[in-house]
């Protein structure tokens, strides 16, 4: 059964199609699959599935731990949106609800290799130069 | 009026104003005092939809007709609201000689609501109350605070004081009661609800006497009675209620390692009549009893080695002993005595550590997840985590939440692991053991509590009574210490010549001494019977059903795997059939909701 | 995106509870950055950003 429905999906090939460059979703996960990761996985199925450009990649958190690691990822179900490179970007949960609207936002600004923020905040944000970890707590409606 | 003053005093926190309210001779007649007239009161004031930490919750202290007379006991208070821990309507009854003081200032109860735009203590004296700034106490302990205020408000004052835990809104945070022999309000979060107001503490004192109708009459009483006290009860003076903990557990019904074996290897070194003979300090009394139960214990190790701190009672030795398999008394000395300091309900704090410790064993919690470890058998890392708990930090913040809204974050099977009903922890009377205590835990107004329907050693014990006379005995205990908490008399004293465990003959002819009433015990127990109803009615009104008379996973699916009391559980069939006829004989509908027939008789709406 | 130096999750309280225990996350959205600071709510885009600077300032 489709999670998303047949209306949202037409929309969304729609808004997606201005996706230029390629975009990979990687989503760790284990081999016992909880209920979310289920969920989580069922539904980037169908987001690659919108757009040519959109690739998902599975991994398995245990087998696949130095990636893991390396990626920073320390929780599952995690969705990590990549370019042509890594930019940091990070779902824990599954991403219904609202988050499902940033994850789409995320996937075009990815695929246009530009985060849409106006000029003052770029500036603002251009001044950071150690490292900086947002988590950034929502619930699902 | 004899007994009762007939006023009580209204304390608006928000607006900071003050009034008085009067009541006659019928309402004492309905209500009693204590237990009843808080449970009318929080009824009427207090709706549904207000959540306990909002300021249109209502407090009360209130007093009885018996309080601050020659019946022994009588020094004590009680207190109720909506409790933050469980949503129920929760009420607790305190020792020490702040009931006594505040009979004093003529008021029979202080009724708060509101929330106090900055931290403020109440002082009330006779005919008289002010609201005082309190950002000096704010922060400080229970004794710090308890100590300064009764030394500034002179002779004869009392005080009563949340301390950090409570100021932090902690859910199983209490309030402490001063007197030379502390009480405690512990049970439900009563001291979060006066954080959440903004009221560090309430200093009470006066020299208004409490008028008794037959004073000789009272005398000549007491005097009978006496040597039945002393004969049941005697022995509390030695050791208050901790020698309970090597009887308990030669019945094979002392909870241990959160409540998976119901027999401690190691009792005997956390029973009182074992450790006091080497940590005994001195005794201490609520003023004017013949038993002065109170204990102090000289500490030699750790935090608070070398000092003299107060003797932790039964249940503690229970929550923060046998249930994390701790049987270092020193630490449960030192563990106790934070928790007074720090204001936090003893059993909910040991249980909560238990229920952790337990599904870290499981595996089914990381120590990565909540920041930290509990283990069984390690007090001193017990100790540190109270401390943690008090001040939210770390770990504290998790264990902060108590064990009920832990197993749900926690989820998977963790609900098994569970000692609680309601949300509030249950107390150190075994519920698969005592057949009493299995309605008694389902059926207590404010959750797993030992003090609505009371643990009855040895008829409930051995040899195995089964089910069948448990409905009536509990009716009965609930009238008796619904009575008990109105009038107000120690639970201990009313079991000892008024009781045992229903309302007896002595109980109507003291009280009828003091107020000159002339009601005999039919009467007074229909009173008890609409106490009961009337906080039964404000649980129904907040969504509560017989599907809330339930009991823990393990009392209903896991036999007691040793001991003397090996293979007793309570099945569900057994609940059911027990909760049928306690219906039944409270006149509630099947699904334990009273009827309008029931609510007539006993004048409630 | 703007700045190779930040990494963002969003982290879905109702599956990670725990952390919004440890993070004392009262309302949302909430922001914690580098484990420790908080900030609450939902800010315009550049006011964002600028409380981000403050935080590791700070």
């Amino acid at each position: 059964m489709a999670l998303i429905k047949e209306k949202d999906r037409e929309k969304l090939i729609g808004i997606m199609k201005i996706i230029e460059e390629d975009v990979k979703i990687v989503m760790f996960t284990q081999e016992n699959e909880c209920q979310q990761c289920q969920a989580t996985r069922g539904l980037l199925e169908e987001v690659a599935a919108l757009s040519e450009k959109v690739s998902l990649e599975m991994r398995d958190f245990e087998a696949d731990a130095e990636m893991a690691k390396n990626l920073g990822v320390d929780k599952i179900p995690a969705t990590l949106i990549l370019g042509e490179k890594d930019y940091g970007i990070r779902f824990y949960g599954v991403p219904a609800g609202y988050e499902f609207n940033v994850l789409i936002q995320d996937i075009l600004d990815v695929g246009k290799r530009s985060p849409g923020l106006d000029e003052k905040t770029k500036e603002v944000l251009a001044t950071i130069q150690k490292p900086v970890h947002l988590q950034v707590f929502i619930s699902p409606t | 009026m004899y007994g009762n003053s007939g006023t009580i005093l209204k304390v608006n926190l928000s607006t900071g104003e003050m009034n008085e309210e009067h009541f006659d001779r019928e309402f004492y007649l309905q209500y009693l005092g204590g237990n009843g007239l808080i449970a009318r009161f929080i009824y009427d004031n207090v709706p549904p939809s207000v959540a306990p930490l909002e300021p249109e919750n209502v407090i009360v202290f209130a007093v009885g007709p018996l309080t601050d007379t020659p019946v022994w006991g009588t020094s004590r208070g009680h207190v109720g609201t909506i409790s933050p821990q469980t949503g129920l309507f929760c009420d607790s009854n305190y020792g020490g000689d702040f009931g006594m003081a505040l009979k004093r200032t003529g008021y029979d109860a202080v009724y708060i609501t509101g929330r106090s735009p900055k931290p403020v203590y109440l002082s009330v004296k006779e005919g008289e109350a002010e609201l005082k700034d309190a950002d000096i106490y704010w922060g400080k302990t229970t004794e710090e605070t308890i100590d300064a205020l009764e030394a500034s408000a002179g002779k004869g004052a009392v005080a009563s004081a949340i301390g950090p835990a409570g100021e932090k809104e902690i859910v199983f945070a209490n309030i402490i009661c001063g007197g030379k022999r502390r009480g405690a309000a512990g049970r439900g979060g009563m001291g979060a609800v006066l954080g959440s107001k903004n009221l560090k503490a309430i200093v009470a004192g006066g020299s208004r006497k409490t008028r008794i109708a037959d004073t000789e009459g009272l005398k000549n009483i007491l005097r009978e009675l006496l040597p039945d006290l002393k004969k049941s009860k005697g022995a509390m003076t030695k050791t208050g209620t901790t020698a309970l903990v090597d009887m308990v557990n030669s019945k094979g019904m002392l909870g241990t390692h959160n409540n998976t074996r119901e027999t401690f290897d190691y009792a005997k070194d956390i029973s009182g009549d074992t450790f006091l003979k080497t940590y005994k300090d001195k005794n201490t009394a609520c003023h004017g009893c013949v038993i002065a139960c109170g204990q102090k214990v000289n500490v030699t190790e750790g935090e608070y080695a070398g000092q003299s701190v107060k003797m932790p009672e039964y249940e503690t030795l229970y929550a923060m002993g046998s249930m994390l398999d701790n049987h270092d008394i020193n630490t449960i000395f030192n563990g106790n005595h934070i928790c007074d300091l720090m204001g936090i309900d003893t059993i909910s704090m040991g249980v909560t550590l238990a229920f952790v410790a337990e599904c870290m064993e499981r595996g089914i919690v990381r120590e990565d997840e909540i920041e930290g470890r509990v283990d069984f058998d390690d007090g001193e890392g017990m100790v540190e985590l109270i401390k943690k708990t008090a001040l939210k930090e770390g770990i504290g913040k998790h264990l902060a939440l108590g064990s009920s809204r832990l197993a749900n974050l926690i989820g998977k099977d963790s609900y098994k692991y569970l000692c609680a009903v309601q949300g509030l922890e249950c107390a150190g009377h075994s519920a698969r053991g005592l057949r009493g205590m299995a309605l008694a835990y389902s059926t207590s107004t404010r959750g797993g509590s030992h003090h609505d329907a009371r643990p009855n050693y040895p008829e409930h014990s051995h040899p195995d009574p089964g089910f069948e006379a448990i409905p009536e005995y509990v009716t009965e205990s609930q009238y008796f210490t619904a009575l008990g908490d109105s009038l107000i008399v120690c639970r201990f004293i009313a079991e000892g010549m008024m009781g045992p465990s229903a309302v007896g003959e002595s109980m109507v002819k003291i009280l009828n001494c003091v107020t000159g009433w002339n009601i005999g015990i039919d009467e007074l127990k229909k009173i008890g019977e609409r106490i009961y109803n009337l906080e039964r009615l404000i649980n129904v009104k907040r969504g509560l059903s017989r599907k809330d008379d339930v009991l823990p996973y393990r009392v209903m699916n896991e036999p007691i795997p040793d001991g003397p009391a090996k293979g007793r559980y309570v099945p569900k069939e057994e609940l059911d059939k027990m909760l049928d006829r306690y219906y039944e004989l409270r006149g509630w509908s099947a699904e334990g909701i009273p009827t309008e027939g029931k609510l007539e008789e006993l004048g409630l709406k | 995106m703007a700045n190779d130096n930040i990494s963002a999750d969003m982290v879905s309280g109702s599956e990670f509870p725990f952390l919004v225990v440890k993070y004392n996350v009262s309302g949302v959205p909430h922001t914690v950055v580098n484990e420790e600071h908080g900030i609450a709510g939902a800010l315009p885009e550049k006011d964002f950003a600028e409380e981000i600077v403050k935080a590791i300032g700070a």
